[in-house]
C-alpha cells in the first residue's frame, strides 16, 4: 500500500503535472506532446540553458530529462491524462513575489541560541 | 556516417533457437550461421576433451549424450544452479552457456558483415523477473559485447509486425508461444506511436508443455497395451523418456504437415527389458492432448483483455509469434477465441530478432565499434530522434568547440535532404551556440540530411558530424514494467515503489522506519529491506528478487528501532535493478543486494506444501458447495487440476528436473493466491451480513442507551457503512464496521442485560483460552455475580477473560522477515 | 587487662571515625555532585566522572547504576565532538537486567543528544521528567529539567521555558533565570510565582553558569518594565504575505478557483498559524461548487476524445477521493479540530471521515502492537519500551486532539485495556516502577476526561499502590 497522500503531493502535483512539464494546455494534440517531448529530451541532453526551466503556477521549476519523459509516458495514457487535464487548470505564470516573513508578536524573544551554554553544557 | 554505413542489430535468445537480425534502416536482414540458417539451435556441447560445440552441430548429440549436450538453459537463467557436463569433469552457470551461444552468433554476424559487433539489443521475454534479466546481461558481457540494451520480446514482436504492414489504428495482441515460455501483450497503435498497454504471460508455459503432453500419452499408452510402466519421476528413466520425447517433437512438428503420423523408436529399455515403440498418433488426438495447454494461453489472454477493458472483437490484429504457434491447431483455436484471423506474411520463429534489430535503431544503438577515423571539421553535438513517426521532428544541436578562428567556427548552419529536395533556412547559432530546426521527412524509410555550416564572413564551414540520418516509421513509447516492484514490511505489506505499466526508466525514493534495534558491531543483528515483484497485496504473495541488508557490523552508531531509512530503487530502461540506502542519522550508505537469486526449490519442501494447500482446497471446496456458490466451484475445481499438474512436476523434480521444480514453485505461489482470493470473496457475503447485522443491534441499542453524541456519530457511520457496501470495498467496511462495534459497545455497556450476553458467549470460548485453568475459575466466578445479580463483579469477569484469548499470528515472518515499516 | 582495654578504645576510636566519615560524605554529597558536575563532567573526563560519581550513593539511592553512567553522558557532553566509542561505553554500563531509574532515562537523552537526536533526547528528558518524584534522584530531574529548558529556550519555544523553569520538582538557578527573564520580557506571568525584581533577576543571573553568555538576556529583561497583574497576550497579527497564487482571479471558474485555493494552502510554510477553520470551510465549499455543475460532463467529453479506459464516474470519484484525503492531510497539519469539516458540505464530511479513520487508525495499529507484545510477553529494552509509548501516546493525543471528545471516548475502552495490561506487565514481572507508575497516572487522567467509572476506580487503586 502506497503512503497516504499528503498536501506536499499536491504541490508536487501541481508542479510535476506533465502539461506544464512540456509547456504544453491541455487542448493540445498527441502528436504535440511527441514533438515537444522529443525536442526537450535533446536540448536537455545538450545542456541548453532555454529548457533548463518551465514555468508552473507556483511559479518557475528545474526540468529534467527524467521527467520529461515521465511526463510523456503519462500522457500518452489516456486513462492518467484525463485526470492531469484535470489538474492542469490554472495557467503558468513567471516568478511570483517572495512572501515576506510573518511578524513574530511585538515584546517577544528571538530564540535564545546560547542556552545550553547558559547551563553549561558546550553542546546541546 | 553515411546512410550505407548503418548496422543496427538485434538477437533474440530463446529457450529452444536463437536468432540475429539486421537493420539498416531501410530493410531487416536476417543471419545465416555457418549451415546457412537463419535459427540456430540453443544448445551448448562439451566433450571430453574440453572442445565446445554450440547450436545444430551440437544439437545432434542431444539424444545420444544427454550429459554433455545441454539445452532449454534459458530457464534456469538467475538461480544458483550450475550445470554439469560430466565428461570434460567442468560445470558452468546458465549465463555461460547463454554466453556461448551469442558468441557463435556474433561470429556469424562478423562473417556476413565484415566486422564484429560491439553494440546490441538482445530480446526478453516480458515477464522475466530481475535476476533473469540481470543473467541476460551478463551473458551479452561474457560474450564480449561492449554495450547491451534488454528489449521485451513482444515488444520486437510488434515492431516487426508493424514495421512490414500498412498500420491501421487500433489494439493488437502480441501471442508468443516459445518452446518454454508463453507471453502474451496489448498493443495500440495511435498517430504513429506504438503503445504497450499491458503484458500478461506464463513463464513456464511453451510448446515444450504439447511436448510432455504427448509424453504423457504414449506412456500412458505403452502401460496399457503393453504392460511397460514407465515414470517421469524415476531417475533410472529418464534417458528412455529423453528419447521418446525428441520422438514426440519430431511427430507434433510432422503433424503440421500431415493429418497422421507413426512415433517409432527401436530398442528402448527400462530397467531389464527392452522393447520398441510403435505408435500412430493423429491431428485429432494431438489437439485434444494439447487442448489443456493452449487453454491456459487463452485464459491469460482473456485476462489481459479484461484488465485493460477491452471488450469482445474489440481487437484490430492478432501476431502470433514463436514456433509452436506455426501449428494450424494452435492457430485456429487461438483465432476462434479472440474473433480474428492471425496476421500472415510474418515468420513467427525470427519475427523478434527483427524487432530487436529495429528496436536498436530507434535507440541509436549502432553495431559498429566506434569508428577511428577522424573527422574535421567544428564539432556539433547533436541530438535527434535515431527513428520517429512523426514526419517532422527537431533536430537539436550545439557547437561544442568555440573559441577557435571566427572562419573555421559556424554562425549558421542548415540541414538539407540528401535528395536535393528540401532544406531548412540558414539558421543562426544562439548564444549558447545552439540551434533547433524542424526537419521534415519521407515517409518509412531511412533519411540523410547533410549539415551545413556557414562562417560570420560567408564562407563554407565543415562540420562534424556531416550528416545524421532519421528513420521515418513508428515511435515507440517507452517499455513499460512487466511486475509492481516493491518492498515488503513488516507487517505483510507491499510498499510499491513502482506499479506495473511504470515506464521505464523509472527511480523512485520512499523514507521507511525499522522496526527493531540494529546494535552497532553486532554481526548478528540485521534490518533485512526485501525488494518483492508481484500484483499482490500481501507481501508473503509476492515473489523475493533481492534483498537489502544492513548489519551491525558496517553500522558507525547504533540505529534504534524507529530509525529512518531512505530508500532510493532504480531502474533502467531493460529493467535492471539498483538499490541505495541512506540513513540520514549517520549518513552512511548501503548498495549491497543480496540474494539476486531465484531461490531453490527442494522436493520436500514442495511436497509439504501441496499437502498443506490440498488442505485448504477441501475445506473451500465443502463450504462452497454446502452454500452452493457455482462461480467458486468453478474456479475450485481448476484449482484442483492444476494441482494434479503441480503434483507431477514435483514428481519430475524429484526425478531431477530442475527446470520443473522451479516451475512447480512458480505454480504454488499462483495457487496460494488463488485460494487466498477465494477466501477474500468468501468473506465479502459474509462481512455484508455482519455489517447489516452490526447496524441493526447498533440502531436500537445506541437510541435506546446512547449519549446524544453517540448518537450523531451513529448516524455518520451508518451512512459510511452503506457508501462501502455499495462500493463494496471491503478495507473501508471493515474500518467503519470497527468504529459502528465500538460504538454499540459504549452504548450497551450501560445495559446490564448486555454483560451477562458478554459473559455467555466468553465462557462459550473456554476451548481457545491461553489459561483454561484460569478461566474455569472466572466462568465459575462470573456464575456466581450472574446468580447474586451483581453486574460490576460480572463486567469486570468477562473483561479478564477477554484478557485471556489469544494474540495474533505471527505476521512479520509472513512479510519474508522484514525489518521495516 | 589494659591489651582488651586499648584494643577495644582503638575499635570505638576506628568506628567513630568511620561514622564521621560517612557523615561527612553524605553530607558533603550534594557538594560532591556540584564538584563532579563542574569541575570533572564539565571538563570532559568521563570516567572519572563515572568512578566519582559511584560515591554519591545518597543521591542516587533509586537509581545506583543510572546514576555514574549519567555523569559520564554529562562529561560526554562537554566534550566539543561527539564520541560513539565512549557513548557505546556508556550504554554498556547502563545495560543489564532489571529495571531501569529517572538517572538512566536521562543519562539515555543525553547520549541521543550527543548524537543529534534531538527529538528522541526530547522525548526521553518528558520521560524522566514525569517519573515519580519519590524514585527519581533530585539530580537526574534538575538536569532532564534543565536540559528541555535550555532545548525549548533555544528553539524560541519560550512558553515552555516559562511552564518548566519554574516547576518545584525540576528547577534550578539557571531555568529560573531563563524563565523569569522570558517572562519580563514578554509581558507574561508565569504560574504561580510573582514576576521577577530586578534585584531578583541579577541574583538569578549571577548564579547560572556561563553569566557571559547570559548577559545579554538579562539586559534585555531589566530593560522591560516590571508588570504585575495578568493580561491577556495579544494575538498572533496576521500574516500579510503575497501569495504566489490568487485564487481571486479565478473567481468565475469553479475548478479552477478550488484548485487554487488548494495549491495556495499546499505552499505555505508555517501552516499552523495561517491556516484558520473559516479558510477550511472556504476551501471545501469552493471544491463542493467545482465538482458540482458540469465537472462530470466535460470528463466525459475529454474521456470520449481520448478514447479511455476508465469510466467518467470512477474518474471523477478518484478525483475526489485524491481531494478529500489532501483535505484531511491539510487538517491534520494545521492542528484544527474535524468538528471544523462537518459543517463544510460534502467534501469536509468526506474528509472528516477519512481523517477520523486515518487517525482512528494508527492508534489502533499501535495498540494492536502492545497488545501482541504483552501478550507474547515479547520485552524490548527499557528505553526502547518508553519510545514505543511514547510513540503510542503522541498518535492517541494527535487523535484526541484533532477529533474531539467522541473520537477520545471511542478510543479509550482499547487503549485503557490494553495499555493497563502492558503497564502492569511492566510492573508485576518486569518491576519496571519508574515506567508504569506514569503510565497509570496517564490512564487516570484520561479516565476522568472521558467518564469512564469503572476505569477510574480501577486507576486510583493503581495509582495509589506503590
Amino acid at each position: 500500500m502506497a503512503g497516504k497522500p499528503t498536501m506536499a503531493d499536491a504541490q508536487r502535483r501541481l508542479v510535476e503535472n506533465p502539461f506544464y512539464v512540456l509547456g504544453l494546455r491541455p487542448e493540445c494534440s498527441r502528436l504535440d506532446v511527441e514533438r515537444e517531448g522529443q525536442k526537450l529530451l535533446g536540448m536537455l541532453e545538450l545542456r541548453l540553458k532555454s529548457a533548463a526551466i518551465y514555468m508552473t503556477p507556483l511559479g518557475p521549476q528545474p526540468r529534467s530529462a527524467e521527467r520529461v519523459r515521465a511526463a510523456m509516458a503519462e500522457l500518452r495514457n489516456p486513462d492518467r491524462r484525463l485526470l492531469h487535464e484535470f489538474w492542469a487548470r490554472l495557467p503558468p505564470r513567471p516568478e511570483p513575489p517572495k512572501p515576506p516573513e510573518p511578524p513574530r508578536p511585538e515584546h517577544d524573544l528571538e530564540p535564545f541560541s546560547a542556552a545550553f551554554a547558559a547551563h553549561g553544557w558546550r553542546r546541546p | 556516417m553515411s546512410s550505407a554505413n548503418l548496422v543496427y542489430v538485434g538477437i533474440d535468445l530463446g529457450t529452444t533457437n536463437s536468432t540475429a537480425a539486421v537493420f539498416d534502416g531501410d530493410k531487416v536482414t536476417l543471419v545465416r550461421n555457418s549451415q546457412g540458417s537463419p535459427i540456430t539451435p540453443s544448445v551448448v556441447r562439451i566433450d571430453a576433451r574440453g572442445n565446445l560445440i554450440v547450436g545444430a552441430r551440437a544439437r545432434r548429440f542431444l539424444e545420444s549424450d544427454p550429459d554433455n549436450t545441454r539445452a532449454e538453459f534459458k530457464r534456469l537463467m538467475g538461480t544458483a544452479q550450475a550445470i554439469r557436463f560430466a565428461a570434460a569433469g567442468v560445470e558452468r552457470r546458465p549465463e555461460e552457456l547463454a554466453a556461448e551461444v551469442l558468441k557463435s552468433l556474433r561470429k556469424d554476424i562478423e562473417d556476413q558483415l565484415g566486422f564484429v559487433p560491439a553494440r546490441a539489443v538482445i530480446s526478453v521475454p516480458a515477464l522475466f523477473e530481475l535476476p533473469q534479466s540481470s543473467a541476460t546481461s551478463e551473458a551479452a558481457r561474457l560474450a564480449g559485447f561492449e554495450r547491451v540494451e534488454l528489449l521485451q520480446e513482444p515488444i520486437a514482436s510488434a515492431l516487426a509486425a508493424g514495421w512490414t504492414i500498412e498500420d491501421k489504428a487500433g489494439s493488437w495482441l502480441v501471442y508468443d508461444l516459445g518452446g518454454g515460455t508463453f507471453d502474451v501483450s496489448l498493443l495500440e497503435t495511435r498517430d504513429g506511436l506504438l503503445r504497450v498497454i499491458g503484458h500478461d504471460g506464463d513463464n513456464f508455459l511453451g510448446g515444450r508443455d504439447f511436448d510432455w503432453a504427448i509424453v504423457d500419452w504414449i506412456l500412458e499408452q505403452l502401460a496399457r497395451k503393453d504392460g511397460v510402466a514407465l515414470s517421469r519421476a524415476e531417475p533410472g528413466h529418464a534417458a528412455t523418456i529423453r528419447k521418446i520425447k525428441l520422438a514426440a517433437e519430431e511427430a507434433k512438428i510432422e503433424l503440421s504437415r500431415v493429418a497422421e503420423t507413426s512415433i517409432a523408436v527401436a530398442g528402448l529399455s527400462v530397467g531389464e527389458t527392452t522393447f520398441d515403440l510403435d505408435l500412430v498418433l493423429d491431428r485429432d488426438t494431438l489437439e485434444r492432448l494439447c487442448a489443456p495447454a493452449i487453454e491456459r494461453s487463452l485464459v491469460v489472454c482473456r485476462r489481459l483483455l479484461a484488465a485493460h477493458g477491452v471488450p469482445e472483437g474489440g481487437l484490430t490484429r492478432v501476431v502470433m509469434v514463436g514456433g509452436p504457434s506455426v501449428m494450424p491447431m494452435v492457430r485456429r483455436q487461438v483465432s476462434a477465441a479472440l474473433g480474428l484471423p492471425p496476421e500472415e506474411g510474418l515468420d513467427p520463429m525470427t519475427l523478434v530478432a527483427q524487432g530487436a534489430a529495429i528496436y536498436a535503431a530507434t535507440a541509436g544503438l549502432e553495431a559498429r565499434p566506434t569508428a577511428l577515423e577522424p573527422v574535421r571539421g567544428a564539432k556539433i553535438w547533436l541530438q535527434y530522434p535515431a527513428m520517429s513517426s512523426d514526419l517532422t521532428p527537431h533536430v537539436v544541436g550545439r557547437l561544442v568547440e568555440r573559441g577557435r578562428a571566427s572562419n573555421v567556427v559556424p554562425s549558421e548552419v542548415r540541414l538539407s535532404r540528401a535528395d536535393g529536395l528540401w532544406d531548412t533556412p540558414w539558421t543562426g547559432l544562439d548564444e549558447e551556440g545552439a540551434f533547433v530546426l524542424a526537419v521534415s521527412l519521407i515517409a518509412r524509410r531511412p533519411n540523410v540530411f547533410r549539415l551545413e555550416g556557414r562562417s560570420a564572413t560567408g564562407g563554407a564551414v565543415v562540420l562534424d558530424p556531416p550528416t545524421l540520418t532519421i528513420v521515418q516509421g513508428l515511435t515507440i513509447s517507452d517499455p513499460p514494467l512487466s511486475r509492481t516492484i516493491g518492498v515488503a514490511t513488516a507487517g505483510d505489506d507491499v510498499r510499491v515503489y513502482f506499479e506495473r505499466g511504470a515506464p521505464l526508466p523509472a527511480r523512485r525514493t520512499f523514507t521507511l522506519q525499522t522496526v527493531e534495534t540494529v546494535a552497532k558491531g553486532s554481526k548478528d543483528s540485521l534490518i533485512k529491506i526485501p525488494i518483492v515483484q508481484g500484483e499482490y497485496d500481501a507481501a508473503h504473495l509476492c515473489r523475493l528478487v533481492g534483498a537489502l541488508e544492513i548489519s551491525g557490523g558496517e553500522l558507525r552508531q547504533t540505529l534504534p528501532s524507529g530509525t529512518e531509512i531512505e530508500l532510493t530503487i532504480e531502474l533502467d530502461r531493460g529493467g535492471r535493478m539498483a538499490a541505495k540506502a541512506l540513513v540520514p542519522a549517520t549518513g552512511q550508505v548501503f548498495e549491497q543486494i543480496a540474494h539476486l537469486l531465484v531461490p531453490e526449490a527442494a522436493p520436500e519442501v514442495l511436497d509439504a506444501q501441496i499437502v498443506a494447500l490440498r488442505g485448504r482446497l477441501g475445506e473451500l471446496r465443502t463450504d462452497a458447495f454446502r452454500r452452493g456458490l457455482a462461480g467458486v466451484i468453478d474456479k475450485l475445481g481448476k484449482a484442483e487440476a492444476a494441482l494434479v499438474d503441480l503434483a507431477l512436476d514435483v514428481g519430475a523434480a524429484k526425478g531431477g528436473d530442475a527446470d520443473a521444480a522451479q516451475k512447480a514453485r512458480r505454480s504454488l505461489i499462483e495457487l496460494d493466491a488463488l485460494l487466498e482470493s477465494v477466501e477474500l470473496d468468501r468473506r465479502w457475503p459474509e462481512l455484508d451480513k455482519e455489517a447489516r447485522e452490526a447496524i441493526v443491534y447498533a440502531t436500537i441499542v445506541v437510541s435506546e442507551h446512547g449519549l446524544p453524541h453517540e448518537q450523531s456519530l451513529f448516524n455518520e457511520t451508518a451512512r459510511a457503512v452503506e457508501r462501502a457496501r455499495q462500493t463494496r470495498d471491503p478495507l473501508e467496511l471493515q474500518r467503519q464496521l470497527r468504529l459502528l462495534n465500538r460504538l454499540s459497545y459504549a452504548a450497551g455497556s450501560r445495559d446490564p442485560e448486555v454483560w451477562r450476553r458478554r459473559f455467555e458467549n466468553a465462557s462459550v470460548d473456554l476451548g481457545n483460552l491461553t489459561d483454561p485453568v484460569k478461566g474455569q475459575v472466572l466462568i465459575k466466578e462470573g456464575r456466581e455475580a450472574l446468580a447474586k445479580g451483581d453486574n460490576d463483579a460480572l463486567r469486570r469477569v468477562v473483561q479478564k477473560l477477554w484478557q485471556l484469548t489469544p494474540g495474533d499470528p505471527e505476521q512479520r515472518r509472513r512479510g519474508h522477515d522484514s525489518g521495516v515499516r | 587487662m589494659n591489651v582488651l582495654a586499648s584494643f577495644l578504645a582503638a575499635l570505638i576510636l576506628l568506628l567513630a571515625v568511620a561514622a564521621w566519615l560517612l557523615l561527612l560524605l553524605i553530607s558533603i554529597e550534594p557538594l560532591l555532585w556540584r564538584v563532579i558536575r563542574v569541575h570533572v563532567a564539565g571538563r570532559g573526563w568521563v570516567r572519572p566522572s563515572v568512578w566519582l560519581a559511584r560515591l554519591c550513593r545518597g543521591s542516587f539511592e533509586h537509581d545506583r547504576r543510572g546514576g555514574p553512567v549519567l555523569a559520564g553522558a554529562l562529561a560526554l557532553l562537554a566534550r566539543p565532538t561527539h564520541d560513539e566509542g565512549v557513548a557505546t561505553w556508556l550504554e554498556g554500563q547502563m545495560g543489564g537486567a532489571g529495571a531501569i531509574g529517572a538517572a538512566g532515562v536521562v543519562a539515555a537523552g543525553l547520549i541521543a543528544a550527543s548524537r543529534g537526536q534531538r527529538d528522541a533526547a526530547r522525548d526521553l528528558m518528558h520521560n524522566a521528567s514525569n517519573f515519580d518524584a519519590e524514585v527519581a534522584p533530585a539530580p537526574a530531574r534538575v538536569i532532564a529539567g534543565e536540559w528541555l529548558v535550555a532545548d525549548a529556550a533555544e528553539r524560541g519555544d519560550w512558553a515552555s521555558v516559562m511552564r518548566l523553569g519554574v516547576r518545584p520538582d525540576v528547577a534550578s538557578a539557571q531555568t529560573r533565570f531563563l524563565a523569569f527573564a522570558a517572562a519580563r520580557v514578554r509581558r507574561e506571568l508565569l504560574i504561580d510565582e510573582p514576576t521577577a525584581t530586578d534585584l531578583g533577576l541579577r541574583w538569578l543571573w549571577w548564579r547560572s553558569a556561563d553569566r557571559r553568555a547570559t548577559r545579554p538576556l538579562l539586559q534585555r529583561a531589566l530593560a522591560s518594565p516590571r508588570i504585575l497583574s495578568r493580561r491577556k497576550p495579544k494575538p498572533a497579527a496576521p500574516v500579510v504575505a503575497a501569495p504566489p497564487i490568487d485564487p481571486a482571479e479565478f473567481v468565475g471558474e469553479p475548478l479552477a478557483y478550488a484548485q487554487a485555493l488548494h495549491a495556495l494552502w499546499g505552499t505555505v510554510a508555517d501552516l499552523e498559524r495561517s491556516l484558520t477553520p473559516s479558510h477550511l470551510i472556504d476551501l471545501c465549499r469552493a471544491w463542493d461548487m467545482a465538482f458540482a455543475g458540469p465537472a462530470l460532463a466535460q470528463l466525459a467529453a475529454r474521456s470520449q476524445a481520448l478514447a479511455t479506459v476508465i469510466r467518467p464516474e470512477l474518474a471523477l470519484a478518484q478525483l475526489r477521493r485524491a481531494v478529500c484525503e489532501e483535505i484531511a492531510a491539510l487538517t491534520a497539519r494545521a492542528e484544527i479540530p474535524l468538528g471544523a469539516l462537518l459543517d463544510a458540505g460534502e467534501i469536509g464530511a468526506e474528509a472528516a471521515i477519512l481523517l477520523r479513520a486515518d487517525l482512528l487508525g494508527e492508534v489502533e495499529k499501535l495498540n494492536q502492537g502492545l497488545r501482541s507484545r504483552t501478550v507474547q510477553k515479547r520485552g524490548l529494552s527499557s528505553v526502547e519500551e518508553l519510545r514505543e509509548w511514547n510513540t503510542l501516546r503522541r498518535a492517541y493525543e494527535r487523535a484526541a486532539a484533532l477529533g474531539g471528545l467522541e473520537v477520545r471516548r471511542l478510543m479509550f475502552p482499547d487503549i485503557h485495556l490494553y495499555v493497563c495490561n502492558y503497564a502492569v506487565w511492566l510492573w508485576n514481572e518486569r518491576k519496571e516502577y519508574g515506567i508504569s507508575t506514569p503510565l497509570f497516572r496517564w490512564l487516570l487522567a484520561e479516565a476522568e476526561a472521558v467518564g469512564d467509572e469503572e476505569a477510574i476506580i480501577l486507576q486510583r487503586k493503581n495509582v495509589g499502590v506503590k
